[in-house]
């Protein structure tokens, strides 16, 4: 214990030394020039397989800390997989790397593994973070962002091509002044239009808090530095004046945001015609009347149907002389609308209407089908007579409509509950009217009886018998033509429409630093310029020249970033990747190297990797390398020894990597593992994001709708995640619960939570059951006789490895019990066969639906 | 908070009776016995388990322990409601001096002043004026403090509906549920600390960015209640899961969980994440449970205006609201009104249509909900906050509606620990902007914050390298109000 406590000491003393202890403005070592540090030399060193090991095993040494042991080859190549590209690896694979006994396996394995299109995609999500990607715009109607999605791919792309780093950042600021002919190039600069639109009091003011955006975002995205906070007075603690940050944006500051076509002359004309034709139907749609129209109204079997989904079909029947009298009809509205905005679409019952459109009429689905009206109608036009009423129709359900007029009371009953109950004087007499506006409905059981009980109608008259409005053209379904001009965007979508940056004109727009942010409140003039602190990085501004369509200021800017002299760039950047590949990076705040940022835990490896990335001309996949193939990247991560434990004890967060730290997986990745353990994975790359389904309640209960309704899923929605649409508004609930970010601002490092509803909806969402049912029906179909084989399948399909003989004996129990428990519970409609399969697929798919939610599943080790 | 810091400890004492409590293999029990077992053990509470969101001291004595927020969504008129402003009928018609076009929202709104319709009474001991439109709340008269000088910095729905959820006109940042969540945690170990409900129209414009928990854990951001069908989303287990079948999932889940514990006993967050499953269990229980209202007196039901058409949805939501903070939950925010325009309180196009429409909607459910909590002695410790997001112009927009104003408005707070019967802050003679001791809404958050036992100044989070704050880097309480 003694011995014990001696280290806890020298522990604390180095992390004073490392770590506490402030320097001072341009000392600050993230300040300074990286130089390539020597590799250290240690004796008896039977541990360390690659430079990196010899860093950080001598910090071990100091500290008198061991490394864990090597993980089992099965942890490893599942770790790599899960790691790399966010998909485990298939048991065939599992089963060679075990029994490849060569010494270059493991390398062998990670250059194929880095070759796989799915790095790019998981990787590719690591970015989106940090580039804050959506593709809406947040604000308040939170519209769709069309393009965005080049972005994504764009990223996907780069990544997987290994480009280097500082040209893909030198695309992302200036690729539009870079190479103005390449689409791609114009693509890239989606970095500076991912922010969320501002809209608050005047544009002017939009215009700085979405540049603010940009600088904010690019300053530490790129450079790890805090820019943002100098915007209303110099920063409290970095050497960062406010004029540093009106230079900043003085580079910005002509910047505009442009929707971009760059393709073939085809492409051009097919933009034209899609545009023209979107015109020619949102004109129709202005035609479209609110005056009554004709349906579709047959009588059949005793009930009355209407079988047009139009606007405003309406049916008038009865006796223009009926004054007192109460009707009841159940009726069924067989087709609804899920068109945001129908505020008029729902059920119509008219009283004492004089024609189709006069009379009390009650309007149910109103507002979007969330509340009932009353109104007195007059010719089409509308008196409302009381306030509207909470209440919907559902679809494919009899509703019991009752309604009394007596003298001038009225009153209307639905399904047995009073919804109105007043007294007007508008009409005294009249028939009926029937309706609905973007509906098919149904109608049965009407009568209408006098004030003295005697029956004036007890079916529906003949069609013949009633009055129809004219048939019109203009009437015809809106639904339609909104389908077609929905088409139209999705065509237009595909087309190579960039959402990107360019300057507004070649001559730069004055900057003056903004006094306390306050735009209106000019003061001094600034010319364009990085931070001062870094200003030992020589930069230039020249005018831009004849000709040129932009400032050339971004281009510039782009280049001062990415020379290789600049301190921060690279090592900013080998800091992120050491973060993703152990969920922490050497410095813990990945966007923070300023002074109020957390020093490195291993200042010397931190600057030999950034000199590594330099000199091996900015490769991330080099640096991959590095870390993949070190003995510290090959730890286990369980601490079971006596050694381990006591490092773990010393070493809690796994700062000094005295063992793989094991974290949960990313929301993606889990909902990825399921579908890759389903089987029903849909590898499809790129293009416009999908929607997989969402609780009808979410989506319902926002009037413009912001997600579309998906009844079932298919192949289509069961892509990765990464292809997933980014509504801000609507954030995808599996992943936004399991902490995806909220994309207002850049994502440097998710946080991991433990919330009970991420146990409710991986136990509960159809998603999870739908999955596993699919799973244990792929597994039983594929020739799994046996229970037992059936478990290890399932077990190689979830958790890439095989099951020892507890686990399978456990499980082949639970199968037996599970089939008991549905014998038990089932009806035998089906056939004896049938039933039979049923039951133990159904049985299966619960040991399905239990390894997703496992422990095992959802944590990388 | 235990799930912010893996490393504290606080699911030591899980694990370890997890690990004792790994003992026999799955299948020496048979599915009879298996499912007998759980019907005796399985659902008992277990203290000794806690919870993620447990609850923590307030930095000092607590006025109250909960909130109750009725935004009024659209923003609802000030001189039509609480605001008496007598003047504004020598005025009809006529150009008031203080109106500024650039307040406005809307280019066809006047400047001429327009009066309200409804007559104002006083009431209660206090006297307080109070509009015809409002009967019920009338009758509450001597709990309401009523803060006439409220103003704010955007005439937008979202970035007003922002400031006033965050402090902040931007989206993103924590919603002040969140931050009362962070700060005090939630009384009930099986329930949200957090509740949204919404109108039944939809949502607020900006959907969930008025509940989120930004930058803080997603933990503290507000959890969507409906009143009709499950409460929470994916709460209930799938219509084709029996009670048996979910018990042996549960069964088989815990025992494979067990195992791979005991391979890894080291790690905190494995225990945690299985100790999230029994709450989540619980929750299945007491989630539905708290918003059962089938237990309540026909009596309790009148009294929130359940019965009548108008009142029926909302008096349930505030009942529901009652049974929720008497269950432990920390912040409940409602919304009246939804989608936009007349749908909300948002009355361009007709001010008394809308106004009628939704007056009658909430009268009698807050006025009950004020009723009820006395009644029960639980008005001391539930801070009820009343409002929209700007207030409306006292001049008319086109013939018959108000813009939106900025300038000055109107909230209510009633109960936990303020002076009731009282107003607090004045506008000018015409109800237009705040004049007298105004109150932003940082001064707002702050003394609801203080009311709760939170000094606004010290709940921070450190994130970006600053500590942040629901008041940023202003906020005074408003003393005065405090009883």
């Amino acid at each position: 214990m003694v011995n014990f406590s001696g280290k806890i000491i020298g522990l604390v003393l180095l992390m004073l030394i490392s770590g506490a202890v402030v320097a001072q403005d341009s000392d600050h070592w993230a300040f300074n020039p990286v130089s390539r540090p020597s590799i250290p030399k240690l004796t008896n060193d039977h541990w360390s397989l690659t430079p990196i090991d010899k860093f950080i095993s001598q910090t071990h040494r100091q500290l008198d800390l061991s490394p864990s042991d090597m993980a089992q080859r099965g942890t490893l190549i599942r770790r790599l997989y899960m790691d790399l590209l966010g998909l485990p690896p298939s048991r065939e694979e599992v089963e060679q790397f075990i029994s490849d006994d060569s010494p270059t396996a493991w390398s062998r394995l990670v250059e194929k593994v880095l070759a796989s299109p799915h790095y790019g995609e998981r990787w590719g999500r690591h970015w989106l973070d940090l580039a804050r990607y959506a593709d809406s715009n947040g604000f308040e109607f939170d519209f769709v962002r069309p393009y965005a999605w080049h972005y994504r791919d764009w990223v996907i792309r780069s990544l997987n091509l290994d480009k280097p780093y500082d040209e893909f950042v030198r695309e992302q600021i200036a690729g539009d002044e870079i190479n103005r002919a390449d689409f791609q190039s114009w693509v890239a600069t989606g970095f500076c239009r991912n922010g969320p639109t501002v809209g608050n009091q005047t544009l002017e003011k939009n215009k700085y808090d979405e540049l603010h955006d940009v600088i904010s975002s690019v300053s530490e995205v790129f450079l790890g530095l805090t820019i943002g906070c100098a915007r209303c007075h110099d920063h409290k603690f970095d050497p960062i004046s406010q004029k540093d940050y009106y230079r900043m944006l003085a580079i910005f500051h002509t910047t505009g945001k442009r929707q971009h076509l760059i393709g073939t002359p085809e492409q051009t004309a097919a933009y034209k015609a899609l545009k023209a034709r979107e015109k020619e139907l949102n004109e129709q749609l202005k035609q479209l009347t609110n005056q009554a129209s004709r349906g579709d109204w047959q009588i059949n079997d005793g009930q009355l149907i209407q079988s047009a989904f139009t606007n405003n079909a309406r049916i008038w029947f009865g006796n223009q002389q009926w004054s007192d009298y109460t009707l009841e009809v159940e009726f069924k509205k067989t087709k609804g609308t899920k068109e945001p905005f129908s505020f008029n679409a729902g059920v119509y019952v008219s009283l004492r209407a004089k024609d189709y459109q006069s009379g009390y009429t009650v309007h149910l689905g109103a507002s979007d089908n969330r509340e009932h009206g009353l109104a007195y109608e007059q010719n089409g036009g509308i008196i409302p007579l009381a306030p509207r009423v909470a209440g919907s129709i559902l679809v494919n359900q009899w509703h019991k409509l009752k309604a009394s007029v007596r003298g001038n009371r009225i009153q209307f009953w639905l399904d047995g509950e009073l919804l109105f109950d007043l007294r007007d004087a508008h009409s005294t007499t009249g028939g009926i009217s029937f309706g609905n506006w973007s509906c098919e409905t149904q109608w049965k059981n009407l009568t209408i009886k006098s004030v003295d009980g005697e029956l004036l109608l007890h079916s529906f008259m003949p069609i013949t018998d009633c009055v129809e409005p004219e048939f019109r053209q203009a009437d015809i379904n809106s639904d339609v033509i909104k389908q077609e001009i929905s088409q139209i965007k999705r065509d237009l979508a595909g087309l190579p429409l960039a959402m990107s940056i360019t300057d507004d004109s070649s001559t730069p727009r004055e900057t003056h630093i903004h006094i306390r942010g306050d735009f209106k409140n000019k003061g001094e003039l600034v010319s364009p310029g990085p931070p001062q602190v870094l200003e030992t990085i020589p930069v230039d501004f020249p005018e831009a020249k004849e000709g040129d369509s932009t400032t050339g200021r971004r281009r510039v800017f782009a280049s001062w970033i990415t020379d290789k002299q600049n301190p921060l760039t690279a090592r900013v950047m080998v800091n992120r990747i050491w973060q993703f590949h152990f969920g922490k990076g050497l410095i813990e705040t990945p966007s923070n190297f300023g002074l109020t940022g957390f020093s490195p835990s291993h200042p010397q490896l931190l600057d030999w990797l950034a000199a590594e990335f330099v000199d091996h001309n900015w490769s991330i996949k080099h640096i991959h390398q590095l870390i993949l193939n070190s003995a510290t990247y090959k730890q286990s991560s369980n601490s079971r020894t006596r050694s381990e434990k006591v490092s773990r004890a010393l070493d809690p967060n796994a700062v000094f990597l005295t063992r793989y730290p094991k974290r949960r997986h990313d929301a993606e990745v889990i909902r990825d593992r399921i579908l890759s353990a389903s089987g029903a994975i849909n590898f499809q790359m790129y293009g416009q994001g999908i929607h997989p389904r969402i609780s009808e309640s979410i989506i319902g209960t926002s009037t413009t709708r912001k997600w579309p309704t998906v009844e079932v899923e298919g192949p289509e929605h069961w892509r990765r995640s990464v292809y997933i649409f980014v509504r801000r508004s609507v954030l995808f609930p599996l992943l936004e619960s399991l902490d995806a970010p909220v994309t207002t601002q850049s994502c440097e490092r998710r946080m991991t939570t433990i919330v009970p509803t991420q146990a409710l909806q991986l136990l509960n969402n159809p998603f999870s059951n739908d999955q596993a049912y699919m799973m244990a029906l792929d597994v039983i179909t594929n020739q799994r006789e046996s229970i037992r084989d059936q478990v290890i399948e399932v077990y190689w399909r979830a958790l890439s490895r095989h099951p020892d003989e507890s686990e399978i004996k456990d499980c082949m129990d639970f199968v037996n019990l599970a089939i008991q428990l549905h014998k038990s519970q089932k009806n035998s409609d089906l056939e004896h066969d049938q039933n039979e399969q049923e039951i133990r697929v159904q049985a299966l798919s619960d040991l399905c639906h239990t390894m997703f939610n496992l422990n095992e599943f959802v944590y990388h080790e | 908070m235990s799930i912010l810091n893996p490393n504290a400890g606080d699911h030591f004492v899980s694990r370890r009776r997890l690990l004792q409590t790994a003992g026999a293999g799955f299948g020496t029990l048979a599915l009879h016995s298996l499912l007998a077992e759980e019907n005796t053990h399985g659902t008992e509470g277990e203290s000794d388990l806690t919870s993620p969101l447990h609850a923590k001291e307030p930095h000092f004595a607590a006025r109250a322990k909960s909130v109750i927020f009725i935004f009024a969504y659209g923003g609802p008129s000030q001189v039509d409601l609480l605001d008496y402003k007598p003047e504004l009928a020598k005025w009809h018609g006529k150009s008031i001096p203080v109106f500024n076009s650039e307040d406005a929202f809307n280019k066809n709104t006047k400047d001429t002043a327009m009066m309200s319709p409804y007559e104002f009474k006083q009431h209660g001991e206090s006297g307080l004026f109070i509009s015809e439109l409002f009967p019920h709340i009338a009758t509450c008269a001597d709990n309401l403090c009523v803060i006439n000088s409220m103003h704010c910095e955007s005439n937008n729905h979202a970035p007003a509906l922002f400031h006033m959820n965050t402090g902040f006109v931007l989206a993103g940042r924590p919603s002040m549920g969140s931050w009362v969540s962070y700060g005090l945690g939630s009384v009930s170990d099986s329930l949200p600390a957090f509740v949204v409900m919404w109108d039944h129209r939809g949502g607020p414009i900006g959907g969930s960015q008025n509940w989120t928990s930004g930058f803080l854990p997603a933990a503290f951001q507000g959890t969507q209640y409906r009143s009709h069908g499950d409460p929470i989303i994916d709460l209930a287990k799938p219509s084709g899961v029996s009670n048996e079948q979910q018990i042996l999932r549960r069964k088989i889940l815990e025992n494979l969980n067990r195992r791979h514990l005991e391979r890894n006993p080291l790690e905190q967050d494995l225990a945690a994440r299985i100790q999230s499953y029994e709450l989540a269990y619980r929750m299945q229980m007491a989630a539905p449970e708290a918003v059962d209202l089938s237990r309540e007196s026909q009596e309790t039901l009148e009294m929130y205006g359940i019965g009548r058409p108008i009142s029926t949805y909302f008096g349930r939501q505030c009942l529901m609201a009652r049974r929720l903070v008497e269950r432990g939950v920390r912040f409940v925010q409602i919304y009246s009104g939804g989608a936009d325009q007349q749908l909300s309180w948002d009355a361009h196009s007709g001010l008394q249509a809308n106004l009628e429409q939704h007056c009658p909607e909430v009268d009698q459910p807050v006025a009950g909900l004020i009723k009820d909590l006395e009644h029960r002695g639980l008005l001391d410790e539930t801070l009820i906050i009343w409002g929209g997001e700007f207030g409306r112009m006292p001049t008319n927009q086109g013939t018959i509606g108000r813009d939106h104003n900025p300038r000055g408005f109107t909230m209510f707070l009633a109960g936990g620990g303020v002076k009731g019967g009282t107003v607090y802050g004045k506008t000018d003679e015409f109800g237009y902007a705040a004049a007298e001791s105004p109150v932003s809404i940082h001064d707002l958050h702050a003394t609801c914050l203080h009311l709760l036992g939170m000094d606004h100044e010290q709940l921070t989070f450190h994130h970006r390298s600053r500590d942040m704050r629901l008041t940023d880097v202003a906020g005074n309480v408003i003393s005065e109000i405090i009883a």
